[in-house]
Formats: structure tokens, sequence, C-alpha cells
């Protein structure tokens, strides 16, 4: 690895000095889990590194009530997993989780590392988008919210200015009637990339069933499958051919290339497979009338 | 009578020698070692076209970072190097052969200065038509890799084509196929093929190396799996007198066959010998990205199998045709294809046999010994064939085996007599414990289940003149030393010596210690590769051993005046019980014993041994016949039982049953280990494993991020390793080599398996999960085989959609 400078700032605002000073020669850490490995394979190059697990205000996971869960940009991903509130809520996020990676990566990488790489494979990725996140983030322009549809631009793209750094998420609670799950295909059973990744939030609400279905790893930017979404509204308990129609529509709302990981062709078949699952899934849990 | 008594000699279980080292985290590897300032480090700039000639290399820009020493290209380290066959350089000279070949070494005061450095480094080339595909290669000289073929040495045993791309063709010419195959009532003729495939080795390749400013001397300190080899090939390559050569080999995390030979070595000395920088240790340290393109992976292959069977289901014929993707140099790739060729009716007895076993150079990176040694891809090939010939025939697959078995004393295709084996045994045990004749429903919902069976067989491929000695040195407080230069790295090869040492000595295991090679102290072993060194340097460690164990007796005998025979040696104590005597063994055995006659006498007791197999005769080169190809072979089985699910393609492994007829297991905790390592190595390289490349070249697979080898959770829960025990006539207990033979066989088990869930025959490796999704749908359009040729693929991939718009 080249050499570098390395900044360890104790406060945000300090952090968004240095950040301001160094511009573009100056990329953040948080984990540094994608970070490092890129600058070893010279896929970036920062003079100055600003390693941000001081900052007090970016740890920690805070449950609230009926509004959602916010996570700091320091919560690793397995503390993540293993936070009772999103075991009970926000089981595509802990799904997620626990397919990234492995047990040791996963203690140093952070939930919101994998958002704001923002590659598409990132398995993180489809959960935010189902969840409807909204991210927080601080810069020079102060503060503002940005939503995670509007988040992830392109492959290692997303719409942060200059100096900005995500602080927190806020996943907003999904009801208490509801199921998610996410489904991760890749070459081997731990430790890889997702070939093609599904995730599948279903809410009883108030005006009855609802699906939000995202898929990863199949376009340079997440894939919310409206219309799979629309043709499962208000169904409870979707049949083979109903799923079949939602997998095929979530499959041509993708479109995936082909690389050393797997075709094009097979992405699109699994993302209809997958999304077939999810659904059934996510329905066969609130059938059962648990919450989970 | 035998005259010692351990708790832990031959067939012992034990600890394992170096495991608390290692769980502490205190063994010290080759990148722990620590030269001070001195040091200078090397890194490599590598070629960007896979076929071209080096119109100009500008460093320039390289000098001038701060700490860049120095930058060497290719024509300042003129040498050619290589085990069997001189065709490497350590960097390119003059034209560059695959991309990511060596064509600069830049060296600087530290690790990130010389990085920095090898980033300015930029290099022209006047590209050449590149060939990657060995069927091209071999049957069209239109592109040639090596035009210079004719003007490399190579040993007598290899036989290369100058004017093509044959970097070796071995052949087998056995009776009269031709005849027979007329003769036959069934004929099968199949194909199967894999890609190239990585050792795996957690610990990279790492070495430095030394010139002594004033006489020479060479130092190098390396990740080498052969002290002595390494330093041969390194002395004929300088043309440098081996005394003045010097290899340590600290402790390596892991070979299969990847730090055999010599790997970075030269490339570190072409830094180190330069001199304007001589005196000073230069590390050569190989990144994980670049391990794959600095030294050599198992090659890929095609091989077609032509089976003629009577109509009893004897196999009368095999026209085998095998072709080894050798990449840039088959300096050691040309013996695996050599292994292969010589065992090539695998483990039946056919009486007309004729193979053409090439190894094939391409603008790749290249192709060498890795665990297995050719034996992986013969058998990878041919147990598919053999299931594939049994249904044709309408016999069971295991009956048919069992009927074309390759019994004790038959020929094998090189005319040599079988050794003792129990491989019906193994089979019948392998059977029952996988339940190969029951179809079991699936456990999973909605996934299909089959199960598979393959035999293995491999003999030690190495040159009949591949020696071991050994030292036994008997410490002044009764603790041994055992000098054997065999590598150690995780088979448990100390643990074994340490075994016969006891075995021999009656001294306890924890007194007898194995030290790590370095060619200054150790006597000399030729390598440790080819499932020989318990075997070769077995006979070694146990003749020294003895010889340590007599030198002793007769000591004792004197000092207390009694017969040897009555001396014996129990649990590091020397007793003689008709005289009442019982004495630890203490300085006298280093310093010399007072006798009654007044005169010391003895001095340091120090055994000697020295092995070489004495009757190995090469094959034939025009026919292959030998009366003693190898020293011999040692044949096991595998089953798998696996689960496929229809709709992903993903494959899970219930149950694997593999057991070997290993002679006699000295240490049966690494034996177990082996067997158990191996498998898990062969289903990992059979369901996942695969090197891939752009149509440029390029290797898309370089780290670990997409060259995937099984994790602990793809691998199965249930993996029952067994052996039994038929005694080899020339071995030290009667033990055969037994640490590749368990990475052979899983893969076309597991083939044989798929073909059992579903239906169709995969005739590609690895079976990963869209490969095998692929081939449900090709049954669903009525397809009974799926064949996916390497080289086609990368040219397909050069027409996908790779890229967003």
């Amino acid at each position: 690895m080249l050499a570098f400078e390395m900044e360890r700032p104790r406060s945000l605002a300090s952090a968004a000095e240095i950040l301001e000073k160094h511009g573009s020669q100056a990329m953040v850490k948080a984990g540094g889990t994608d970070v490092l490995v890129w600058m070893r394979k010279h896929a970036v190059h920062p003079e100055v590194l600003v390693d941000l697990s001081e900052i007090p205000e970016l740890k920690g996971i805070s449950f609230y009530p009926h509004r959602g869960i916010k996570i700091g940009a320091l919560a690793t991903v397995n503390e993540t997993a293993e936070n009772e509130d999103v075991k009970r809520c926000y089981p595509a996020l802990r799904d997620a989780c626990l397919s990234h990676s492995d047990v040791l990566i996963r203690n140093k990488a952070t939930v919101l590392g994998n958002i704001c790489a923002s590659v598409p494979s990132g398995d993180l990725i489809p959960a935010f988008a189902v969840h409807e996140a909204v991210l927080h983030v601080f810069g020079p322009g102060g503060e503002r919210d940005i939503f995670f549809s509007d988040f992830i631009t392109g492959p290692r793209k997303n719409s942060l200015m200059p100096g900005e750094i995500v602080v927190s998420a806020t996943l907003p609670f999904p009801g208490e009637r509801s199921a998610g799950c996410y489904l991760k295909l890749a070459r081997r059973n731990a430790l890889d990339l997702a070939q093609v990744g599904v995730a599948c939030l279903a809410v009883d609400g108030e005006a009855g069933r609802t699906y939000r279905i995202a898929c990863g790893a199949v376009a340079p930017r997440p894939v919310r499958a409206t219309g799979a979404e629309k043709i499962l509204e208000g169904v409870t308990a979707p049949g083979d051919d109903l799923l079949d129609r939602a997998g095929k529509a979530a499959a041509e709302a993708s479109n995936p290339i082909t690389d050393v990981r797997a075709s094009r062709e097979y992405r699109l078949s699994m993302v209809d497979e997958l999304t077939k699952r999810a659904v059934a899934l996510c329905a066969e849990r609130l059938q059962g009338g648990r919450a989970s | 009578m035998k005259q010692t008594v351990t708790k832990n000699g031959i067939g012992a279980w034990t600890e394992r020698k170096y495991d608390v080292e290692k769980a502490a985290g205190t063994l010290a590897f080759t990148d722990d070692l620590r030269f001070g300032p001195e040091l200078l480090h090397a890194r490599a700039v590598r070629s960007t076209v896979a076929h071209g000639e080096i119109l100009s290399i500008d460093f320039s820009e390289a000098l001038k970072v701060k700490g860049v020493v120095k930058v060497v290209t290719g024509k300042d380290f003129v040498h050619r190097f290589g085990l069997y066959l001189m065709d490497r350089t350590p960097m390119a000279i003059g034209k560059v052969r695959y991309m990511g070949e060596p064509v600069a070494l830049v060296i600087a005061e530290s690790e990130e200065a010389a990085e920095e450095g090898m980033l300015k480094v930029t290099a022209k080339y006047r590209e050449l038509p590149p060939i990657f595909d060995p069927v091209k290669a071999a049957t069209d000289n239109s592109v040639l890799v090596h035009p210079e073929l004719e003007t490399y040495d190579h040993v007598d045993f290899i036989t290369p084509f100058p004017g093509t791309n044959i970097g070796n063709w071995f052949r087998i010419r056995r009776g009269d196929v031709d005849k027979a195959f007329s003769e036959a009532e069934y004929i099968v003729e199949e194909a199967v093929n894999c890609p190239q495939i990585a050792h795996g080795f957690l610990e990279p390749h790492c070495c430095i190396c030394r010139e002594d400013p004033a006489t020479g001397d060479l130092t190098i300190w390396s990740t080498a799996q052969s002290a002595f080899a390494l330093r041969d090939i390194v002395s004929k390559g300088l043309k440098y007198p081996l005394s003045k050569i010097r290899v340590i080999a600290p402790p390596i995390g892991g070979g299969f066959g990847g730090k055999a030979g010599m790997t970075v070595e030269a490339l570190c000395l072409a830094g180190a010998m330069n001199p304007d920088v001589r005196g000073r240790p230069v590390k050569l340290y190989i990144p994980r990205e670049e391990v794959l393109l600095t030294s050599w992976v198992r090659q890929a292959y095609v091989a077609k199998i032509k089976l003629g069977i009577d109509k009893d289901g004897k196999i009368i014929a095999i026209r085998n045709t095998f072709y080894f993707d050798t990449g840039i140099s088959a300096e050691y790739g040309a013996n695996p294809v050599r292994s292969a060729g010589y065992s090539s009716t695998g483990c039946y007895y056919i009486p007309n046999v004729w193979t053409d076993s090439y190894a094939v150079y391409t603008n790749k990176p290249f192709g060498g010994a890795y665990r297995g040694f050719g034996l992986p891809e013969l058998m990878g090939a041919m147990e598919v064939v053999i299931d594939i010939a049994a249904r044709k025939v309408g016999m069971d697959p295991i009956e048919f085996r069992l009927k074309n078995i390759l019994k004790p004393g038959l020929p094998t295709c090189t005319g040599m007599p079988m050794n003792n084996h129990a491989l019906d045994t193994i089979v019948g045990k392998v059977v029952d414990r996988i339940r190969l004749n029951e179809k079991e429903p699936a456990t999973r919902k909605g996934w299909v289940r089959g199960k598979g069976f393959a035999l293995a067989l491999k003999a030690p491929a190495m040159p009949a003149d591949a020696a071991s000695s050994a030292i036994v040195k008997i410490l002044g407080d009764g603790t041994v030393e055992v000098l054997a230069a065999t590598m150690d790295m995780g088979q448990g090869a100390y643990t074994a010596y340490s075994q016969m040492v006891s075995e021999e000595l009656g001294i306890p295991i924890e007194k007898i210690r194995c030290p790590y090679p370095d060619t200054q102290s150790h006597p000399y072993d030729w390598q440790t590769v080819a499932s020989r060194s318990c075997w070769s340097m077995g006979m070694a460690v146990k003749r020294a051993a003895s010889d340590a164990r007599q030198k002793l007796l007769a000591l004792y005998a004197e000092y207390w005046q009694v017969e040897p025979e009555s001396i014996t040696i129990e649990h590091g104590i020397v007793k003689c019980r008709k005289k009442g005597k019982a004495e630890p063994i203490d300085e006298h055995i280093q310093s010399g014993f007072p006798m009654p006659d007044g005169n010391y006498k003895g001095g340091p007791v120090i055994g000697t041994g020295s092995f070489v197999p004495p009757d190995v005769i090469y094959p034939d080169a025009e026919t292959g016949q030998s009366p003693k190809s190898v020293v011999h072979f040692t044949v096991g089985a595998v089953g798998i039982d696996v689960e496929v699910d229809p709709a992903t393609g993903a494959v899970e492994v219930n149950k694997v049953s593999a057991g070997y007829d290993v002679g006699k297991a000295i240490s049966p905790v690494n034996v177990k280990g082996q067997i158990e390592g191996g498998t898990v190595q062969g289903i990992s390289a059979g369901l996942m494993e695969g090197m891939y490349y752009d149509e440029h070249g390029k290797l898309l697979t370089p780290d670990f991020t997409d060259y995937k080898i099984a994790t602990a959770l793809d691998v199965p829960p249930d993996l029952d390793a067994f052996w039994e025990e038929t005694p080899e006539e020339l071995s030290p207990y009667g033990n055969r080599g037994v640490g590749e033979h368990s990475m052979i066989s899983p893969a076309p088990a597991m083939d044989n398996a798929l073909f059992d869930a579903l239906g169709i025959r995969i005739h590609s490796y690895p079976l990963g999960r869209e490969r095998v999704y692929k081939a449900i749908q090709a049954k669903k359009k009525g397809e009974t085989d799926l064949w996916e040729y390497p080289y086609a693929l990368e040219q397909s991939y050069k027409n996908a959609i790779k890229e967003w718009k």
C-alpha cells in the first residue's frame, strides 16, 4: 500500500474541517474494510485518510418506538445484526447483515460504510431500499437528510457532496404486523459478494397488505421492483401464478451485467427465483400471525 | 528382541509438532524475519499485454521516487531456470508472453517506495497475436510461445518438440489398440475439461536474498517447500557452486506444491545480485493479488478418452489424449503431464493402451506442481468416463469398476506389476458408508439428491534418483535433534519422523525435535513433494535413528561390560536388566564414556541415514514401458452424497466417505488430517474453483475476492476418512504416500453424484452453481450432456454486456 497520512478527529466539526482542508485528497474511513482494500489495489489514492472511529456522535443504534431505528455511522454490521430491536422489527436488515462477508470482517465493517461504498452488490443496500431509509448527513453546508432512493447514483457513486459525512440513517418503523427477509445468492455459502440479493418487506397496514421488493447486484443503482410490488398488493397469500408474475416483473426491472461472478442471464433467472422465494417467505411468516 | 520401548512410536496417536507455536502465533514465518535498516524491498512491474515485443521500458520517473534505489530489467539478469526444462526467466527478456509477467524490478528502501516506483515504470510493447487455447496451440503452430525451445536445456525424461508449442509429449504404446477397438462390443468416447486452479495457500510467497560482496556467497530465506531443489535450480541457472548457496526455509503457511522447486527466488536474486545492490538483503514479498501471476498454478486440461469394451464388460482398449495448458512455462508442469501419462489406465487393467499426454504452451500464467500432480486431472476425466461407460454397457458403475480393477500383480500401463493393495475392501466400505446403492429422498425441501463414486490412484512422481538423507543427533540430556530437510507445511512430517525416531530409539516424542530446513546444517533431500517424504525420507530417518541406536548400545555395552543385545532403551532410560542397570541418557552421550579400561570412548552420538530408490527405470520414450516406472502406487476411493437445488443450481454435500490403502499409518492423526484436508480441497476444486481470463488474457480472478475456495460452510459436516494397511515391501514401516491422494477424486465423484441427481452429464469443471443451473435448464430441453469449453467462454465473455451504459 502506498504511503498515506491518517487523521483521527474527535468531533464531527473537526472531521469536517479536515475534509474541507484536503478536499479531494481526503477520504473518510469507518471500518476500513472497503477503503483499505481499494487503496491496496490502487483503486483509490487518498493522501489523507480521515478515520471516523473516535467521533462519539457517530456511534450507536437507537430505537424510537413507532418511529424507527437510527443506526450510527460507526455501528458495525455485527452490532446491528445482534441489536434486539433489529432482530424484532427489521429482519431483512438482520438477514442482510448476517449474509455480509464473515464474522471477523463484520466486526469491523459498518452498515453505513456498506451503503456509502455504493457498490451494486452491497448486501445492506436492498434492505435500506425496502425500509425506505433516510440518511442524515453533516457537511460544509450544515445538516441535511437524503432519502435512500436518491442516495446511490451509480456503481460506487452517491449523492454526497464533497466534505459531507453520513452521520446516521433512520429506518422508519415498518408497522406492528410486518415481515421481512433478504435472500442472497453467491458462489459459496460464506464470505462472497452477492450475485443477486433480494430484500422483501411485507406490511399489513390499514389499507391492507403491501410489499416492498428491492434487488441488489443487478443494476447500476438499487432496483425497487415496483411492478412486482403492484402485482402483489393486497394479496396476503400469493399463489404460484402470482409469484411467477412478480418474479418476472422483478427480473424485468433488473439490468445486470456479465462479469466473472455471474452472467447476465443467470442473474436475471435468479432475480426471478429469489423474488418468488422472498415474497413467499414473508407471506408465510405473516400468515402465521407472527410479526417478524 | 525389540530393544526399545515407547508410547509414541509408529501408529500412535500423538500431539503434532509445532502446533503449540502455531496456536500461540509465535512461529516465525519468512515475512516475520527482521533484517534491520539494511533491508531493501523489491516490487515487480508487470506486463500489460499477453504477448508482445518489448519496445522500451522507461523507469526514469521511478528513480525520482524518494527511496527508490535501483530498477533492474530482464536484460540485466539473463539466466534461464527450471526444474525439468529451463524455459523460465525471472523477468521477460525482449518479449512478454503473458499479461502480468514481470518486466522490471523496482528496489527501494521501503515497501511503499518500491510500490510507488513500480507504478511509475512504463513499458511499450509491439503486440503479437496471443494464443490461449491449448488444443489450438498444440495443433496449429501459427503462434509460437517459445520459438527458442530447442535451445533450452532439459532432463532426459522430458521430450519437448521445438517448432511447436509442445513442452513435453509423453506416450504410452502398449498392445494393439486399433485391433482391440475393432473387436470391441462398445466404444465410449468422451471429453472432460477443467480450467487452471490455484493452490490458495494462506501465506503468499516471500523471499529475502543477500549476496556477500566479498565472497559472492548467496543466502536465500524463502517460503520454499524444498530448500535443496531450490538450491540446485539456482545453482544450475546461475552456474554457481552449490557450496556458495545457502537456503534457509522458515516454516511455510501452506504449499500444496505451489512452493516446490524454485518459485520467486530468481526474481529476488535479480535484485540482490545487482552490482549496485549487492551486499544488502533484498526482500520480495508477493502481494496476494500477484501470487497467481508470479508462480505456477495447476494446469488447465482438456482430456479425451476413448474406451473399447467387450461384451462381458471388460475394458480391452483405451486411447487417451490429454492437453495440459501449461501457460508460458513447462519447467515444472512438464512432469504432471508425464505423471498423468504413466498412470493413464487409472485403477484399471487395460491390455491395449495408447496415450498422448501433452504439455502445451499458451500465453497465460503458467502451470506446475499442485497436490495430486496430474492425477486429479487424469482421474477428474477418467472416473467420469468410466461412469458413463458403465451406464452405456448397462452395468452398475461399481460392478463395472470391480470387473476391470487393477488387481495386485497385473500390469499398469507402463507394464510394471501393480503392488499389493486392498482396493476391493475400500470400495466395499465406501459403498456401504454412503449407502451408494440406496436411493434416498432429499433432506431439503424441493431439492434432489444423488450419490457418486470415484477411484483414486497415484504414485510419487519424481526422478528415478530422488534421494533423501537424515541425521539423528542424541544430545547430552537425552533429547534428540532430527535433521531431515523435509518441509513440514502442515502435513505433519516432523511428527511422523519423531514417531519413527521414538520407535527406533525408545525416547519419548516430547524429547525429539525437528528443526526447519537449512541447507547449511541439514543433509540433502530432493524435495518435499510427491507424497514421498514419509517413505523416502522415512527410510533415511529410520536408518539414521537405527545407526544412532547401534552406536549408543555399543557404547553402553562396553561401559557396563554387557552384551549390546541385553540392553534396552525404555522411555528414554537405558536399561540392562541382567546387571540391574537403569540410567537416563546423560552427558556421556555427547562427551564420551569413561570406559573400564580408563580410556574415554564415544563422543557425540550421531546417526546418519541415506536412501535412494534402488530400482526405478525411466519409461521408454517411445512406448512408455518400464519394468518399474515408479516406486509404488497408493489407491483409494471416494463416495459423495449430494443434494442440488434445481431452482438455483446450488449444491450441498451431505456426506463424504474416503479411504486409501496407506500401507501403514505412521502418524494416524496426520493421516486423518491429510485425508480430510485433501477431500475438502478436492470438493472445493470440483465445486467452485477456476481461474478465468478475458479475451485479452487478463486474469479476472487474481485474488480471493473472485478466486473462491470452499469455506467451512461449504464442506460436508460428515466426512468419513479411513484407511487400510496393506504393507509396502520396500518401505520404512510398510507405509506408502498418502498426502496428495485425497485431493484426486472428490471432483469426479461429485460429477457422478450430480449425474445421479440430475440425469445430465456435466463435462466441464468446476461444478459451480451457475453451471449446474445451466445443466438443469439444458436437461429440460432434452439435452443429455453439458460441455462448456473454457476458451470459448473467454471468447463469449468478449461479447457479453460487462458494463452498464
